[in-house]
């Protein structure tokens, strides 16, 4: 298994690296309860104010986990993945990097691929990272050393930090993953897409889920929810739909 | 079919002859009889018992398929029975069991049924190198072939045998051509255009079942029989126990208690889909009704044979078209059964998957080494020119996952000891007996009473449409959803079960799984008819010809003769065909109309190839790509069986025929115009699952198998972007052309067009061709916009339960 870092990935076309990183005019910006947020195309969520990447979902070594039973999956999804994050950092000069969750997928989790990945990552920034189920699941105990763990509803600004997204209470927005939100769109004359949004409500955000290596799940926005969708490669940004408001 | 008995008996007498010598327990293994169809396993069991209890053999016969229980199951596996009766995905699982193929090798004869049913599709594939696996132990194996005519039956022979071994077709006495009538409109001039559902003749078939008798009335699918049989009960509720219902999805035991009930002749009719198509021979029927378009004469013949035979040995078929030209296709359909025209069904080459699946099965059960099994894979006739790199990469796949999984040491599935390839994971094994086969359904949820008793089986697409409360229609009941929890739907029987009673809309399912386009042959002959009608003296004999119901004996129709005429029918389409002709053309096989005319919507340009609805989708994407290469501008197009349709903003013309129809880099075009990856990706759904890297879990556990779940999609996604070269990804692209987009027919397609002369008309309304197919509105797109441009345009589709969310 080659480490982190060892050349670009395999494959031919470069569908989610970021084209020369990711400058702070990418993506769509937005003010939510008073802070200066950017929805990314790459799937994050970008705070300047606080110079904090966030993403959720990221599920790295899932195609080791799949491999170990049997199930043939390339090793390239991680990689990107890895790629990518870096890149961000570096391109936004991010100070922390801010994970929602399922930072890791499942036994074997806590390779030294994943490891080295890891690492890298905390070379160059702060990473703070809630507890998803997932994570709980790989077990703690052995993740790397430096890794920062937050307990749900932790609080960063005005915000809580969760995996789960939980009902409102009573004004304190939140930002969380673990939904892997997708909608689909159609056009009038049945043209069809399903993609990966940022989900915004009044009091909770949910993030798309960033790994290369993951599903979704189509969500129901209710009126008054913004949803912003990505593209299938960051050229293509963010747009917002509307949701018939 | 005809020659099925003759076999049968030949072989008994040879097989009774050396059981002379008697010794219980009953002899071991020695007949295999494989069958497509579960339903038709327990009837093939009972048919060959008869002799074999006449005779006073000591032979043990059984059924294994997907339906016997588990214990029985086991204790096969520790011997089998004389005779088995079983089916290409229960004969595999026995291949993957160590003791069982050693029982097998003692094997003397296979009789494969239905052999046509196979022959096409992997499961045939399947059947293939099962087969040689079998010959391979036992090179006197004696194998038999029992099909329906087919176009291609020397070749389905060929496929059969394998390479380098002869066989010989043994036809049975010709049966005369079934008589086929049309169901015909009281008043042709209400009778609809279009459409699919097709009530319109409901009065007609409700009297046709009032004769006494029992008849089959055919449905092209699931949805369709579903409201056939509601509607025939709301008309006539006296009915109630006399109509039956029968389709894939519904529980086996309601299946059987129909199939017994359809036996003992106590029904009336039994509204079914193909589920009933093959040879179970119930000869209590005497009728068989088809509803909607006959698709293609082979399958009609097929339907048409499961009716008792009169004294004169005809079967006969009642023809229920949905809409005006359906009339036509039934004419067409009895004109080609008489010349004996009966569509091919070509074998599928070299797939990549099914071999994938093989190998594991192999490895499961008596394990192998490689030279060996390849020799033995290449007498199968699918493989025959399997490469040695095709072979090396299948190899690879199945033991260390691939050339781009190298690297991991962690990955098996077949390990290597000593030369010889095995199975040591356990719980690889048992998910690898789970998922063998080739057949792939959707994610279904089972349909269940609250206090049990199981209907069957509905798409998981269609279920979380609903919410608590919605009614649908469902195994011949109405009913109410409760909830939805760990893979099962639990209902009750809505309120107000009888006539329409107004709660609101009571939703059909719809099953995916392709509707069949009309087959290429018999759109050739409704050509054909279509100009013969046309011809205007023609037309007015017709009229006066004109009556109600039967397309009886009328002598003096020139066209199939002891058919029957099909003066009648010419006469229900006469007034349609003259509105075609007025205000346009008629379509014939010796010019290619093209009808342009204006909306609304923009400029529309018809053409009618009559290839069938496949073909002219991708031909659609085609001519759109190349118009709008020409000159840049954004070209939706539709399509149905008979034609397709071009809408642009601007005004369209067909001015350079020999280029838009050119077959000069006509796979090049396709791929580029016709969204082929996403094709691709659909199409990778089965090539998935068949080579072992998704499968749908275990039953009953859907919550353990959770964690190696993935959608095929991702799979594909993922496979592309960082194993591009994976040869499963261009097999799911070969089959896209050849199986999605009929590659072949297009092309030969395409020669004959570009050589008739272009009769251009400009009618000032649609025409009755064009009316179905603008109706259809099944439009896509070929454009050049930006996805964010795309996205921009789109609006969320809003699901019903908008507003509900989470």
């Amino acid at each position: 298994m080659t480490g982190p870092g060892e050349g670009p990935p395999r494959g031919t076309r470069p569908a989610t690296e970021p084209p020369g990183g990711a400058g702070p005019e990418a993506g769509l910006a937005f003010t939510w309860h008073g802070q200066r947020l950017r929805a990314l195309p790459h799937r994050a969520l970008w705070w300047p104010d606080r110079g904090a990447l966030v993403v959720a979902d990221l599920h790295l070594g899932k195609e080791a986990h799949f491999r170990a039973r049997g199930i043939p999956v390339p090793e390239g999804p991680g990689q990107a993945d890895d790629l990518r994050v870096r890149s961000l950092l570096a391109g936004l000069g991010a100070r922390s990097l801010v994970v929602l969750g399922d930072l890791v997928h499942g036994a074997p989790s806590w390779t030294p691929a994943v490891e080295a990945i890891l690492k890298g990552w905390m070379s160059m920034a702060e990473v703070r990272v809630v507890t998803g189920n997932h994570d709980l699941r790989a077990g703690l105990q052995e993740a790397p050393e430096g890794l920062e763990w937050l307990p749900e509803g932790t609080m960063l600004g005005p915000f809580r930090l969760h995996h789960h997204p939980v009902a409102p209470d009573g004004g304190t927005p939140l930002l969380a993953g673990h939904l892997h939100p997708v909608v689909r769109l159609r056009g009038a004359d049945g043209d069809g897409v399903r993609a990966p949004c940022f989900w915004i409500r009044q009091d909770a955000m949910v993030l798309p889920a960033f790994g290369s290596f993951t599903g979704g799940h189509p969500v129901r926005p209710g009126p008054g929810d913004r949803i912003l969708v990505t593209g299938p490669s960051p050229r293509d940004g963010v747009v917002e739909v509307p949701t018939g408001r | 079919m005809g020659w099925v008995g003759q076999v049968g008996r030949a072989g008994r007498a040879r097989s009774a002859a050396r059981t002379s010598r008697q010794a219980p327990p009953p002899p071991p293994l020695r007949l295999l009889w494989i069958t497509p169809l579960r339903a038709l396993a327990r009837d093939t069991l009972r048919q060959l018992r008869e002799p074999v209890d006449a005779l006073g053999l000591d032979w043990s016969l059984e059924l294994r398929t997907g339906d016997t229980s588990s214990s029985r199951k086991a204790r096969q596996l520790q011997r089998l029975p004389t005779v088995l009766v079983t089916t290409p995905e229960s004969l595999t699982l026995l291949l993957s069991y160590r003791k069982t193929a050693r029982q097998l090798r003692r094997l003397e004869g296979v009789v494969v049924d239905e052999w046509h049913e196979l022959v096409g599709s992997k499961r045939g594939v399947q059947t293939e190198l099962a087969l040689a696996r079998l010959r391979r132990w036992n090179p006197a194996l004696r194998t038999w072939g029992v099909s329906a005519t087919l176009g291609n039956l020397e070749e389905a022979r060929d496929v059969l045998m394998g390479t380098g071994r002869q066989g010989r077709i043994v036809r049975g006495p010709r049966r005369p051509p079934p008589r086929i009538r049309t169901l015909l409109p009281t008043d042709p001039g209400r009778f609809p255009w279009a459409g699919h559902l097709g009530l319109a003749l409901l009065d007609q078939v409700t009297e046709e079942l009032d004769r006494p008798g029992t008849a089959l009335v055919f449905t092209n699918t699931r949805s369709q029989a579903e409201v056939w049989h509601d509607a025939l009960l709301q008309a006539r509720p006296d009915w109630e126990g006399e109509v039956a219902l029968h389709h894939g999805s519904l529980e086996r035991k309601l299946r059987t208690e129909v199939e017994a009930a359809l036996e003992a002749g106590e029904l009336r009719a039994v509204v079914c889909t193909s589920s009933l198509d093959l040879g179970v021979d119930f000869p209590a029927v005497d009728r068989v009704l088809q509803v909607g378009s006959p698709r293609g004469t082979g399958r009609l013949l097929q339907r048409a044979g499961r009716s008792g035979h009169t004294p004169d040995g005809r079967s006969q078929l009642t023809g229920v078209p949905t809409h005006a030209f359906e009339i036509v296709e039934f004419a067409a359909a009895r004109e080609a059964a008489s010349r004996q025209q009966i569509e091919a069904r070509p074998p599928v080459e070299r797939p990549l998957d099914v071999l994938a699946q093989h190998l594991v099965t192999v490895a499961l059960g008596s394990g192998f080494r490689a030279p060996e099994l390849l020799a033995e894979v290449r007498t199968a006739r699918a493989y025959r020119d399997l490469t040695g790199e095709e072979w090396g990469w299948t190899l690879d796949f199945v033991t260390r996952g691939g050339a781009a999984l190298q690297a991991y040491p962690r990955y098996r599935r077949v390990v290597e000891e000593d030369g010889v390839f095995r199975v040591r994971d356990r719980s690889l094994a048992r998910r690898h007996r789970m998922t063998v086969g080739t057949i792939t359904d959707d994610a279904q949820l089972v349909v269940r009473y609250r206090k049990g008793a199981r209907l069957g089986t509905v798409e998981e697409s269609f279920l979380s449409r609903l919410r608590p409360g919605d009614t649908f229609l469902f195994a011949g009941r109405r009913l109410e959803l409760l909830r939805i929890r760990d893979m099962t739907a639990q209902v009750r029987r809505a309120r107000g079960r009888s006539a329409g009673s107004g709660r609101g809309r009571t939703a059909v399912p719809r099953w995916m799984g392709g509707r069949l386009p009309l087959s290429t042959e018999l759109g050739g002959v409704v050509l054909e008819l279509l100009q013969r009608w046309g011809e205007a003296p023609s037309i007015e004999a017709a009229r006066g010809a004109g009556g109600e119901g039967s397309t009886g004996d009328d002598p003096d129709g020139e066209g199939p003769g002891p058919q029957g005429s099909d003066a009648h029918e010419q006469a229900a389409v006469a007034g349609l065909l003259e509105v075609q002709r007025r205000w346009s053309a008629l379509p014939s096989p010796d010019t290619l109309l093209v009808e342009a005319c204006t909306s609304r919507e923009g400029h529309h340009l018809f053409l009618y190839p009559f290839l069938g609805r496949l073909v002219h989708e991708g031909l659609g994407a085609l001519l759109a790509w190349r118009l709008s290469r020409a000159e840049p501008r954004s070209i939706q197009y539709s399509v149905n069986d008979y034609g397709l349709e071009l809408v642009c903003a601007d005004p369209l013309a067909l001015d350079d025929p020999e280029h838009l129809l050119s077959t000069d880099a006509l796979l090049d075009d396709l791929m580029a115009c016709m969204n082929a990856t996403e094709l691709a990706r659909r199409q990778f759904r089965e090539i998935a699952r068949v080579a072992g890297l998704v499968f749908p879990g275990y039953p009953g556990r859907s919550k353990s198998a959770g964690q190696v779940q993935v959608s095929s999609g991702l799979l594909f996604d993922v496979l592309e972007r960082w194993d591009p070269a994976n040869p499963l990804l261009s097999q799911a692209r070969r089959e896209v052309l050849d199986r999605e987009l009929h590659v072949d027919r297009m092309r030969r397609g395409l020669d004959r067009l570009q050589t008739l002369p272009v009769v251009r008309t400009t009618p000032e309304r649609f025409t009755p061709l064009a009316f179905p197919i603008w109706a259809e509105r099944l439009h896509a797109r070929v454009s050049s916009e930006s996805w964010a441009q795309r996205v921009r345009k789109m609006a969320l589709r809003l699901e019903k339960a908008a507003g509900d969310a989470p």
